[in-house]
């Protein structure tokens, strides 16, 4: 990777800045596109970009840019946006540490579009094979990813990654109504055995939708699967150290304390390979490091950058990072996980008596995102009664409160975690007393 | 560069359609939050793209640096081989060379740095300043400038401009149980800086809606009549109908085009939703789409009737239908698929006090707060939520969020306002590419058998 950019970067800020940080990226991409059964697109995209952060007098400014043909124009516009930036006191760290975290599958880095048009191709082919009356949109994709940050006071480093990733998703469309399931996984190393078994996983979802079931305005048991986990976004900025600081976390006063059942365990770890949020160091560079956010039900730590780190007195936990390549590093989670409980799947629904597997949920973005308040519209959802699966729901909408929720209304954490999204990898969890309205 | 542009269209002359795209964005975007000047941030991306067509299959490229165009054209094709397609003709466009004016009253690019801080700092200690109960804000200025320049195979070489400013009001309040509960208050312009500014009242608005909402109790789960204001009856047709109107989605898909046949019966005759770029003044007002198709306005219902539908070249040649100038892109990165532009329920005959006259108890609901389809069902929060009790409008609610199946629900709108009122602030979503500028508009409009989620 050649890095010349940012040294010049640097060497241009010296003097007009008391201290700058820059991060390069390059990025390359490609997809096949399958719509309706049919390959409609291969795509290929290539990216790069320069993401400065300008301090002076204990302001900060930040300006990204793809236009890489005037290093003197990106000083000079930092320093402009670091004069009358806001107030940002941090010390860069000048090393950067040295965790690795493998991240990067050669085997990945060297797929083709005819692959990936083969990866999309199989995967409807194994539905049709199953039911032709299903149209599916397929898609499988590759990125390679290089990134190298430094900083004025010496600090830097490199790392790469691949991400490789597929996804199903059958339809079917007629009077009585429409309904569409959605399979995906991603992961930084080609998964052992390709990836046929989402075929396998969304024919699975396809058996449970073969009949309707109605569910009734009431209290009802809730098996949520991990693709619902948008339900628990709240959570992420009520763990957030910037939202302690800014005042709107509502566990701001509550380190130390009780906020979960006793079976909740919560733990960011960007060095475990093998996922997209890994890396060995931070987008400020400091070092990564695995830390429970929830452990027996208790608040252990806010994720922090430097910033929020230095304002509430805490040792940083490494969870600055850019929300797209664009954006300034900032706390967040690299990945989520949950550490699992011992029955899968199938055995907890067989422990539900009258409850609903919610697999899909649509609307989360219109809870509020600091109450936890949420009411979400069941997407894909299955009713079981007696342990036995019974068929389909719809018009159901699930209301709640997310913290109320994981503080008294966990029956059991379940076993098998899936990639819920790009930063969360959760086990299924079985809740009681769920919120159900529906018509009739 | 239009020469370099047109020597590397013609080095693709084996493709049977062929786009070069390139443009750049600038953007702007200045953040407080509590007590300080949270984020500063200027952006610039410069891209292109080559999208080709070949035997029916689409490939397409992207990239950001523009010295091989003539080599992005050959990748491009070189994608499209790999697709193998169905002998696709699309229809031919009359070429267009153009130079779209971006008529700016006050460009935000023109204000100084300093002058944008210091009026959202005004903004922000309005607000903390309001009661000591607001315990945070959020007081931001969103701001990007787009330019692009299309350049077709077919002569088409025409250069757009979109310009869109956002700034975003939120007083944070805690609940009787410690819970942030919040007030928004959003303004948009498309071409004056100066819409933003003098804006000290809304602030105190938002800082007094805070407090109510904190106070507020919960909607009931239930299924109500519920009232619309203008603003989420426009993100309501957005969500509950518009998706379902973009034929992308439907031309291969024999199950919805048995469904959705012109001619079918979707509402009641008062109602008409129509949606196009040819509509002035809002957030997805264009000249043409970004395959250089001319914009239009489309019907989409008249008088209850499915009428229309939107369309790109591709699903307008398959479905038999004209092109409607509604495929878009949200930037270079990605290929044009087909998108609303500014989306309507048109006004009708009623007025607001008709429509509450004969509701005994039910939901006023008042500016959007996010929305989703899944195509046979739709959900959107209300960003604040009233009851109407009696043929009154009473005490305010908090997290009203209604869902739907959407027949059902255009059905059931029986009365429609005379009155008219646009969303224009949020980004529509669709796939990876968001958010895009979309205009939501519409009337008062009243809908019966709502399912409203709540405690």
């Amino acid at each position: 990777m050649d890095t010349t950019i940012v040294e010049k970067i640097l060497k241009g800020a010296k003097g007009k800045l008391d201290a700058c940080e820059v991060c390069f990226t390059i990025s390359e991409s490609k997809e096949a596109n399958y719509s309706s059964n049919k390959l409609k697109s291969s795509e290929g995209k290539g990216s790069r970009s320069i993401a400065a952060r300008g301090f002076k007098n204990g302001k900060m400014g930040f300006y990204v840019t793809s236009d890489l043909s005037s290093p003197e124009a990106i000083v000079a516009a930092t320093v402009e946006l670091a004069n009358e930036g806001g107030p940002h006191e941090i010390e860069l760290p000048a090393d950067f540490g040295n965790a690795t975290v493998d991240t990067y599958d050669e085997k990945v880095a060297n797929l083709t579009p005819a692959d990936l048009v083969g990866t999309g191709r199989a995967l409807i082919g194994i539905v049709r094979e199953y039911d032709p009356k299903y149209l599916n949109e397929a898609q499988a994709a590759s990125i390679v990813e290089h990134t190298f940050l430094a900083n004025s006071r010496g600090g830097k480093g490199q790392h790469k990654s691949t991400l490789v990733s597929a996804s199903i998703s059958p339809s079917l469309a007629d009077e009585s109504g429409f309904m569409e399931i959605y399979e995906f996984e991603f992961s930084t190393h080609m998964p052992a055995n390709g990836f046929n078994f989402l075929g396998h996983k969304v024919i699975d979802k396809l058996k449970f939708c073969e009949k309707d079931a109605k569910a009734a305005t009431g209290d009802y048991e809730i098996l949520l699967m991990p693709k619902a986990v948008d339900i628990f976004n709240t959570l992420l900025l009520a763990v957030n150290a910037r939202a302690v600081l800014k005042g709107y976390s509502p566990w701001s006063d509550k380190l130390r304390s009780k906020v979960a059942d006793g079976k909740l365990e919560i733990i960011d770890d960007p060095l475990r390979p093998g996922h997209a949020g890994s890396q060995p160091f931070d987008d400020e560079g400091t070092p990564s490091k695995r830390k429970a956010l929830i452990e027996d039900g208790f608040l252990r730590v806010f994720l922090n950058d430097l910033f929020s780190a230095a304002k509430l007195g805490q040792e940083p936990t490494g969870n600055a990072f850019r929300m797209g390549k664009r954006s300034e590093p900032r706390a967040s989670a690299s990945t989520l996980f949950i550490t699992e409980g011992k029955r899968d799947f199938a055995a907890l629904v067989s422990r539900m008596k009258k409850g609903i597997i919610v697999d899909q949920i649509m609307g989360a973005h219109t809870a509020s995102p600091f109450s936890g308040d949420f009411s979400v519209n069941i997407n894909m959802g299955w009713l079981v009664e007696n342990g036995e699966i019974a068929g389909r729901v719809k018009d159901c909408m699930l209301a709640g409160n997310v913290f109320g929720w994981i503080k008294d209304n966990i029956v059991e954490i379940g076993h098998g975690s899936e990639r819920a999204s790009a930063s969360v990898c959760i086990p299924p969890i079985l809740f009681a007393g769920a919120k159900i309205a529906t018509t009739g | 560069m239009r020469e370099r542009i047109e020597a590397a269209l013609k080095a693709g002359s084996e493709a049977d359609d062929l786009t070069i795209r390139l443009e750049e964005i600038t953007s702007t975007s200045i953040s407080f939050q509590k007590d300080e000047l949270d984020s500063l941030a200027n952006g610039k991306s410069v891209g292109g793209s080559v999208r080709a067509l070949l035997n029916g299959g689409w490939g397409f490229v992207s990239f950001q640096d523009f010295d091989n165009l003539e080599g992005r054209v050959r990748q491009a094709i070189e994608h499209a081989k790999l697709v193998s397609g169905d002998n696709l003709k699309l229809p031919e466009i009359p070429p267009v060379v153009d130079e779209v004016p971006l008529k700016a009253v006050r460009h935000p690019d023109d204000v100084p740095l300093s002058e944008k801080v210091g009026l959202l700092r005004n903004y922000n200690s309005i607000i903390m300043g309001y009661d000591k109960k607001i315990v945070s804000t959020i007081v931001r200025m969103d701001h990007f400038h787009q330019k692009s320049t299309l350049a077709t195979k077919a002569g088409s070489y025409i250069t757009q401009q979109k310009l869109k400013l956002n700034m975003q009001l939120v007083a944070i309040v805690p609940d009787e149980d410690g819970r942030p509960q919040n007030a928004m208050g959003l303004i948009t312009s498309m071409d004056n800086y100066n819409t933003v500014a003098g804006k000290e009242k809304l602030c105190e608005d938002v800082a007094r809606k805070g407090l109510e909402i904190a106070a507020a109790p919960l909607a009931r789960a239930g299924t109500y009549t519920v009232i619309a204001d203008p603003e989420l009856t426009g993100v309501f047709i957005h969500e509950a109908f518009g998706h379902l109107s973009e034929s992308d989605f439907i031309y291969e898909n024999p199950g919805w085009l048995d469904i959705l046949v012109l001619g079918k019966r979707m509402g009641r005759p008062i109602l008409n939703v129509a949606d196009g770029g040819t509509v002035q003044g809002h957030a997805g007002t264009i000249k043409y789409d970004d395959e250089g198709t001319p914009a239009t306005k489309t019907y989409l219902i008249k008088d209850g009737i499915l009428t229309g539908r939107l369309h790109s070249r591709e699903t307008a040649v398959k479905m038999g239908e004209r092109p409607t100038g509604n495929a878009r892109t949200v930037s270079y990165a990605f290929p044009p698929i087909v998108r609303m532009t500014n989306t309507l329920v048109e006004p009708g005959g009623a007025s607001l006090k008709e429509m509450l006259a004969d509701i005994k108890y039910g939901i006023y609901a008042v500016k959007p707060h996010g929305g989703q389809t899944n195509f046979e069902q739709f959900t959107f929060g209300a960003a604040e939520g009233f009851e109407i009790v009696d043929g009154k409008i009473g005490r305010r609610l908090r997290n009203v969020a209604i869902s739907g199946n959407l027949f059902r629900t255009l059905e059931n709108i029986d009365m429609i306002a005379s009155d008219i009122g646009w969303e224009d602030h949020g980004g529509c979503g669709k796939g990876a590419q968001v958010p895009l500028p979309v205009g939501c508009g519409g009337p008062h409009i009243r809908i019966q058998e709502c399912i409203v989620g709540g405690a």
